[in-house]
């Protein structure tokens, strides 16, 4: 098994565990379905969208589409989750991976923080594993 | 409705007896895995989508399969046809119908 692809399936691996209950078997969907990618750049590409599931939540359906099929209403209510923002543990933490992403990944300020604030960044980044954990 | 879940509505909707799997679907419409996912999760989480394990190959991991539901296709089609007739009436001034 080349590097990369050791590490995809390493990153997978970590998204499985850390995975919020709901999102749980699609990170394992994810995990089986590297073995089946045969490039391994594409692998580890499939894999760091895998991190994405980590912040999912049932309840950020836009709220236009869940007004609009019938087809939704066949679903018995008790399983319909509440749509818009709702308090719960895991918004605080949403809160600060989002805010970390955003200083992250937007493309002015990556370079500016790797070269600057990467300790910041690592630092943000194992108060969320530990916020996982 | 975002471009993308239509795209994957649309991937659907071309075989809509066939169980599909998730890399399939992506290099299908283009769409990364991170984006793919979620999408399918919220599908999945309304009724619009059923998922199950199937093993494929012997020696490889059993694979998550995915099919619209009979409501799902009833949503991923009223959807297309009103995206459809939206672009018409943009495109060439017209009903569309």
């Amino acid at each position: 098994m080349s590097t990369l692809r050791s590490l995809a399936v390493k990153i997978l691996h970590g998204t499985v565990r850390l995975a919020p209950p709901h999102a749980r078997e699609w990170s394992s969907a994810m995990l089986s379905e590297v073995d089946f990618i045969e490039k391994d750049w594409s692998a580890l590409s499939w894999a760091l969208g895998s991190t994405r599931l980590l912040f999912a939540r049932p309840t950020d359906w836009p709220v236009e589409v869940c007004s609009l099929p019938e087809a939704i209403s066949d679903a018995p209510s008790e399983s319909q989750p509440a749509y818009g923002w709702r308090l719960c543990p895991g918004c605080g933490r949403d809160a600060g991976v989002r805010h970390f992403n955003l200083r992250l990944f937007k493309p002015n300020t990556a370079t500016w923080m790797w070269r600057r604030h990467s300790c910041d960044a690592l630092h943000r980044l194992s108060a969320v594993c530990l916020a996982h954990s | 409705m975002s471009a993308q879940t239509l795209e994957v509505l649309n991937a659907f909707l071309q075989m809509p007896q066939e169980w599909r799997y998730g890399y399939d679907l992506s290099r299908h419409t283009g769409l990364r895995s991170g984006t793919l996912y979620p999408m399918l999760m919220r599908l999945a989480g309304h009724k619009l989508l059923e998922t199950r394990w199937e093993t494929c190959e012997p020696g490889k991991p059993p694979r998550h399969m995915y099919k619209l539901t009979a409501s799902g296709l009833r949503f991923a089609r009223q959807q297309v046809l009103s995206t459809s007739k939206l672009i018409l009436r943009t495109k060439f001034g017209s009903t569309g119908s």
